[in-house]
């Protein structure tokens, strides 16, 4: 059952329009690189820009929560608009096996995205520099943190049918700003989890990238807030009622 | 309790005293029934709570309170009577990209059938879609996707069919193979339940009916034990011939009559019996010698027989 939700999640993915549309969005950071290369010698070194401005910046603040946010909704919010759901739902399967298979696709599909772009910005950045720790520490921390957030999103799409409008306001609110005006919230933030596991496996110095968190409080509040977020899915699921509000 | 397994006499679908209310808007309210194996028609109008009722029965929504026993299992958060229990949906939605053989193969494999592929074209063949099966579901007319829904729900050959207005967008053909296609499943065994709208779909094919108006279960069992009741209610008919006056006089002596109002250039008659006085006003008009202008049953909607059925 994980196996065919999966293969027909990916396939309702790839046919919608808002999948190019995030694909465009994964321009933006190699654009940004280009025009860094294209520009010739600032006084940011070409570490500090792709670590600070295109990876963190650009890929990891707004780039990783659009692209899960947008394709976790789609990957099962979707299928509850449109009432396709009950083709899933009577079927004599687990609900953890629909759950998985609709996780899996959104993560799969986000982290594919986005770590494409993050790869292809980051070496044009990066080009020549030597820098290749940095850059791994960086795609490292997107394929997990894009699980998190896909696990996350996917529950916020079984629980209200404004998913998209809850969890921007999450991303582009909560993460984007109220984190910075109150320094101990940052303690709750998906892109600080994400940014401390870039900071440890890239093994940066400080004054090229420095995450806020600790590196094993961020690995363990990603694994809880994955596996607290795929649990309450399975168990809304469980008790899923198709809407049909007289 | 020595009672030997499978000897209890079991009703296939056991609704009991159910209700489901939304906030504060009561869709079901206080419906009680059983359904044996054979075909029953759900006849309703539209927003009677048909589907709520479908939906509590086939587990995709919890009784706010009362219950549901399908094959003598609660239904509701039991995905394992999916081996057994089936729902059609009355929405149209169905994968757009997938062919129509895909979308039932999907489902025949999510079953977890041993032979899906075998299982997927018997269905097919048993709604007729086998020519079309290879074209994408997105260009099917809205009888094509009915049918190719109902193959995706036949595929494991289940004891219970629930379907919400199947006939919704199939031609007069079409309806009848399905018809067909119901009688003949039913003849197997199995138990099957499908929601209408419209009279003459149930008359075709419930021997069994239950006509569920506002929430309320308003008449329940054989066909033309309702429909007869449906006829027999008092009707209104509004009259206008050359002498209104004469005319109402002489209809006011029928045996059918139990009303007659004179008011500005019509009669209005009322009667318990419609057959009877169909064929009292043409001779009461010859008698005083009027030409009927017209003759108009007032108010024949279905809504308006169904408000009948649940006053009454």
């Amino acid at each position: 059952m994980t196996w065919l939700v999966l293969t027909l999640t990916l396939r309702q993915l790839l046919g919608q329009k808002r999948t190019l549309f995030l694909a465009a969005v994964g321009l933006l950071p190699v654009l940004a690189a280009i025009i860094f290369r294209a520009a010739g010698d600032g006084d940011e070194s070409a570490a500090e820009f792709a670590a600070q401005v295109v990876l963190n910046a650009l890929v990891i603040n707004i780039l990783l929560p659009l692209t899960a946010l947008v394709l976790a909704t789609a990957s099962l919010g979707s299928e509850i608009e449109d009432g396709t759901i009950v083709y899933l739902l009577s079927k004599p399967a687990e609900r953890w096996r629909i759950v998985a298979g609709k996780l899996l696709a959104a993560w799969g599909a986000t982290a594919v995205l986005v770590l494409a772009s993050a790869l292809v910005s980051g070496v044009v950045a990066l080009a020549g520099e030597g820098e290749s720790r940095l850059l791994i520490g960086f795609l490292v921390a997107i394929g997990v943190g894009s699980l998190a957030y896909s696990s996350v999103f996917v529950l916020l799409s079984l629980v209200t049918s404004r998913a998209l409008f809850v969890g921007l306001a999450y991303a582009f609110i909560w993460e984007a700003v109220i984190t910075n005006f109150a320094p101990g919230v940052q303690r709750f933030s998906i892109r600080e989890f994400t940014a401390s596991i870039a900071e440890a496996v890239g093994d940066t110095n400080p004054w090229v990238f420095d995450a806020d968190l600790g590196t094993t409080y961020s690995i363990i509040l990603l694994a809880v807030v994955t596996a607290v977020g795929a649990a309450l899915a399975v168990r809304r699921l469980s008790r899923f009622e198709l809407s049909e509000a007289p | 309790m020595s009672t030997a397994e499978g000897t209890a006499p079991q009703a296939a679908v056991e609704v009991v005293d159910v209700s489901r209310w939304y906030g504060n808007v009561v869709a079901v309210n206080g419906i009680s029934f059983a359904l044996e194996p054979g075909v029953t028609g759900l006849l309703g109008p539209n927003g009677a709570g048909k589907t709520t009722l479908l939906n509590m029965i086939a587990g995709f929504l919890k009784p706010s309170v009362g219950d549901v026993q399908v094959l003598g299992e609660s239904s509701f958060g039991n995905p394992d009577i999916y081996r057994r229990v089936a729902l059609v949906p009355e929405r149209e939605a169905v994968y757009d990209f997938q062919t129509g053989h895909q979308f039932v193969l999907m489902s025949a494999r999510m079953h977890g059938l041993p032979d899906a592929g075998d299982a997927a074209l018997r269905a097919l063949h048993m709604v007729e879609m086998v020519g079309d099966a290879d074209r994408a579901t997105g260009g099917y007319s809205k009888g094509m996707k009915q049918r190719i829904k109902i193959a995706a729900a036949l595929v494991h050959d289940p004891e219970v069919l629930l379907l919400d207005e199947p006939f919704n967008g199939m031609d007069p053909r079409q309806r009848l193979q399905m018809m067909e296609l119901l009688g003949r499943m039913a003849d197997q065994g199995r138990t099957i339940l499908f929601s209408s709208h419209i009279l003459e779909e149930v008359e075709r094919l419930g021997e069994n009916v239950l006509v569920v108006v506002a929430g309320r279960l308003a008449a329940s069992g054989d066909f033309r034990a309702i429909r007869k009741l449906m006829t027999d209610r008092p009707h209104t008919i509004t009259i206008r011939s050359s002498d209104n006056r004469g005319l109402a006089r002489t209809l006011m002596a029928e045996e059918s009559v139990f009303g007659v109002e004179l008011t500005d250039g019509k009669i209005v008659v009322r009667t318990n019996e419609l057959g009877a006085f169909t064929s009292a006003a043409p001779r009461a008009a010859q008698e005083v010698g009027a030409s009927l202008f017209e003759v108009r049953p007032e108010d024949e909607s279905l809504e308006s027989v169904f408000d009948y059925l649940v006053t009454r």
